[in-house]
């Protein structure tokens, strides 16, 4: 029945809105926990603990994850009893805790078959709470007999009037009103009226529509956020009111009374308005929405199809050379400008639930290490594409690991060395231009580079002559062939897999870099894009080949004659207003065939190796570009950053500067004196050791040696 | 089905056994006004009901306000589960209107 799969789908969806919801929670459940491990008397974290498990509680089982609910039962229990001042929080009551919350977070995602709870350890953390709340009971005489002393963070009873009016689609979402009048008269004294005239003739009756509306008076000390967060999953689909009684409480009758007055008005009011608009169907009652980022992800597609249509268009447009064509060619693409800045805005997100989360994992290996770590955050609100935020997770874990492993000596190691005993790492995020920088500093040991260098010759990485700056050597953390070392030095362990980090980073067109002073710390940024999906590029064009360069970095264009590279001697090095700037010949480096047109053209790109220039035959102009993975079979061709469709249907490969110069410099560095005739000639050797300097690691070593990389597609 | 209507000339019978919620609505709908249609009097059993949900008791109570209307009999036949009484308490209805 086609009806019925509906409801399947939404109470599914609904589902899934509580996973969202739920999972949110869970983390501020989490950073509030930690906060309370630090100041274990602040009376607001305990009840925003509580407030939180309860939420999960009573939605939980109100969307039909019982097992959850009843789990959560327990620590609610805990914590309440701990606002009570009944129970002291311990470190081992937060850690329960904390672990109770990956048992639920497992249960979310049960659903999903994306994990399971495990029963044992739920077992397990529920035996232990109930003995904490034993050992409660065994001290009960004394602490029952002073007044407690978190009581007072409880406001003093007060009465309520609530609404609640279920919307059209609330029980159709698999919301049940009774569950949550249940959860309401949990929180104290609940009388409640049900209010049946908007109830229909049975002919015209929607059955799955809720019609009964409620009027209730809760007399409660609890405060106006405990309320509303009964009904925090439900809010959008229903009218509610919560309004205090300011002095004392009226006798129920008067109250009813002069309540039934109002809503006998209010309802008169509503039915004679058409369709009896409630205040969930107003516009301006919907600031935001929760939208599912797989929805998010196909916008962005359509978008990027639009643009490549509309590509296409003003190709069209140019080659008919059609006035009308064209101003309506013009405006679409203005359109489809906004449209994909819109689009992509959209997608922006802070980066700060993924900081937050942080603060677990330093906890937990703080106290598995045996050392006192303490995580600050910066620039937490910076806004990266989702996509960057999705993939950043891994290799944030990886850093702060290897900072909290290796960087960050023990207490007493550090107080020896006259530091603070408790370490600092501090993540921050800001933009630079059209990237975002993303560092990972720690105020731990520094790395050792000698033994870091050690290391490397022993494992093969680098011979024992090499001349290596320390940048270099810095570098060789994140080769492959060294995460795997055993912990021999202090640094040599740095094993949890810092050639992750460096693939992944690279896989989003970033890079990273590292400073450190040994007894002092380290840093690590990532320099990452902000977007992913489409950009702004410069089409050019080689021979019959087209290319684009990214338009963020693109500084200038100019020609370069046939004279002027006489007069370099060979040398692929041209004189831009008195500064020397190498370039990249694109027709040499991808063997693009046919003769050089007799001027050239050479896009000055800015890349971390200083100005470099990339030759082309002509720029054809900017065009937005929507990134097409090449796919698997070119995954190692590095210098290119994907490929576009263009209006007239070819293929245009985006390249990727900072990689063509990267290997430029390496080619100059690792080719032998004389052996200036290859593909990408000879440059300045100062100007390449000035470059490595300045300590950007993004070495792509698998992309010269490719043959895949030379194929012009 | 846990919705059922028996009936004869002039009077019906709708049986609710178990759980009613919103799956069988529609169901109790359409039996409720064959039901008021037909007969001169209404009964309804909940004696085997174990729950009724709020889009059940919206349906009992709007057939009951018609069949009142239109001058015919709606009785509750024999006495509602606790559980059933215990659910029309903490939706604030106290009892099912015009029990018998």
């Amino acid at each position: 029945m086609g009806e019925a799969s509906n409801d399947i789908d939404n109470t599914e969806q609904f589902k899934q809105s509580f996973r969202e919801e739920a999972r949110e929670i869970l983390v501020d459940l989490e950073s509030a926990l930690l906060e309370l491990n630090k100041n274990n008397s602040d009376i607001e974290l305990v009840g925003r603990i509580f407030r939180g498990l309860h939420t999960i509680k009573g939605s939980g089982a109100m969307f039909g994850f019982e097992r959850m609910a009843s789990f959560t039962h327990d620590l609610e229990t805990a914590f309440d009893e701990v606002r009570n001042g009944r129970l002291t929080i311990t470190a081992e009551l937060i850690d329960l805790t904390l672990s109770a919350l990956d048992q639920i977070r497992a249960m979310l995602d049960e659903g999903i078959g994306a994990a399971h709870a495990d029963s044992a350890a739920c077992e397990r953390i529920l035996a232990e709470v109930r003995r904490l709340a034993r050992l409660r009971d065994a001290q009960a005489p004394e602490t029952m007999a002073a007044p407690a002393p978190l009581s007072a963070a409880k406001g003093i009873e007060r009465s309520w009037h609530i609404r609640f009016f279920p919307g059209p689609e609330f029980l159709r979402n698999g919301a049940n009103p009774l569950l949550l009048l249940n959860e309401l008269a949990s929180l104290g004294g609940l009388s409640v009226r049900a209010v049946m005239d908007c109830v229909p003739p049975l002919g015209e009756m929607d059955p799955e529509r809720c019609y009964i509306g409620w009027e209730m008076v809760l007399i409660t000390s609890e405060d106006k956020d405990a309320m509303h967060d009964v009904f925090i999953f439900v809010e959008d689909m229903c009218e509610l009111e919560f309004d205090p009684e300011e002095i004392s409480i009226p006798s129920a009758e008067a109250d009813a009374a002069a309540q039934s007055d109002k809503v006998a008005r209010g309802l008169e009011e509503s039915r004679s308005q058409t369709g009896g608009r409630r205040s969930y169907d107003k516009a301006d009652n919907a600031t935001s929405l929760r939208v599912p980022a797989a929805k998010l992800d196909q916008y962005v597609d359509l978008v990027g199809e639009l643009v490549t249509v509309q590509a296409r268009l003003s190709e069209m447009a140019v080659r008919r050379d059609d006035l009308e064509i064209s101003q309506v060619s013009e405006e679409i693409e203005r359109l489809t400008s906004s449209l994909r800045e819109n689009s992509m805005n959209i997608r922006m997100l802070p980066i700060r639930a993924t900081f937050e989360k942080f603060r677990r994992l330093v906890h937990d290996l703080a106290r598995d290490l045996g050392k006192d770590v303490e995580l600050t955050l910066e620039g937490a609100d910076t806004e990266l594409d989702k996509t960057v935020i999705d993939q950043l997770s891994d290799p944030l874990m990886h850093l702060i690991r290897n900072s909290m492993d290796h960087g960050i000596g023990t207490r007493s190691a550090r107080t020896a060395q006259g530091k603070r005993g408790t370490a600092t790492i501090h993540l921050s995020a800001k933009h630079s231009g059209a990237s975002v920088l993303i560092s990972v500093s720690d105020d731990g040991r520094g790395i050792d580079a000698e033994a870091v260098r050690a290391r490397a010759i022993e494992k093969g990485l680098v011979a024992a002559g090499d001349p290596l700056n320390e940048q270099q050597i810095y570098a060789l953390l994140f080769q492959p062939g060294f995460s795997t070392a055993k912990q021999v030095t202090d640094v040599s362990g740095r094993g949890v897999g810092m050639d992750v980090v460096k693939q992944r980073v690279e896989s989003l067109r970033g890079m990273i870099d590292v400073a450190s002073k040994k007894g002092v710390g380290t840093t690590v940024t990532l320099r990452l894009p902000l977007t992913l999906a489409i950009i702004d590029g410069l089409l050019v064009e080689v021979g019959e080949a087209s290319f684009v360069l990214p338009l963020a970095n693109t500084l200038e264009c100019i020609e370069l004659s046939e004279a002027d590279t006489k007069r370099a001697n060979g040398k692929h090095l041209v004189d831009v207003r008195g500064e020397l700037i190498p370039y990249i010949r694109l027709r040499e480096r991808f063997h693009v065939t046919g003769a050089r047109p007799a001027i050239e053209q050479i896009m000055v790109v800015e890349t971390s190796e200083g100005r470099y220039g990339f030759v082309v035959d002509g720029v054809v102009g900017n065009c937005q570009t929507v990134i097409k993975n090449l796919g698997r079979f070119y995954r190692h061709v590095q210098v290119v950053s994907g490929a576009t469709i263009l209006g007239n249907g070819t293929v245009a490969l985006i390249l990727d500067p900072e990689r063509l110069a990267q290997d430029a410099v390496r080619d100059s560095l690792t080719r032998p004196r004389g052996r200036s005739a290859g593909k990408t000639s000879s440059r300045p050797r100062e100007r390449a050791q000035q470059s490595v300097q300045r300590g950007t690691m993004r070495s792509g070593q698998t992309a010269s040696a490719s043959p895949a990389t030379n194929q012009p597609i | 089905m846990p919705v059922n209507l028996e009936q004869d000339e002039s009077s019906s019978l709708v049986r609710l056994e178990g759980d009613i919620g919103i799956e069988c609505a529609a169901e109790l709908k359409e039996l409720l006004i064959r039901g008021l249609r037909t007969g001169r009097s209404m009964r309804v059993s909940l004696e085997s009901a174990r729950e009724l949900d709020v889009t059940a008791i919206q349906l009992l109570w709007a057939a009951s306000r018609e069949a009142r209307a239109a001058g015919a009999v709606f009785a509750f036949e024999g006495p509602a589960t606790a559980a059933v009484n215990d659910v029309l308490a903490r939706y604030g209805l106290g009892e099912l209107p015009a029990s018998a």
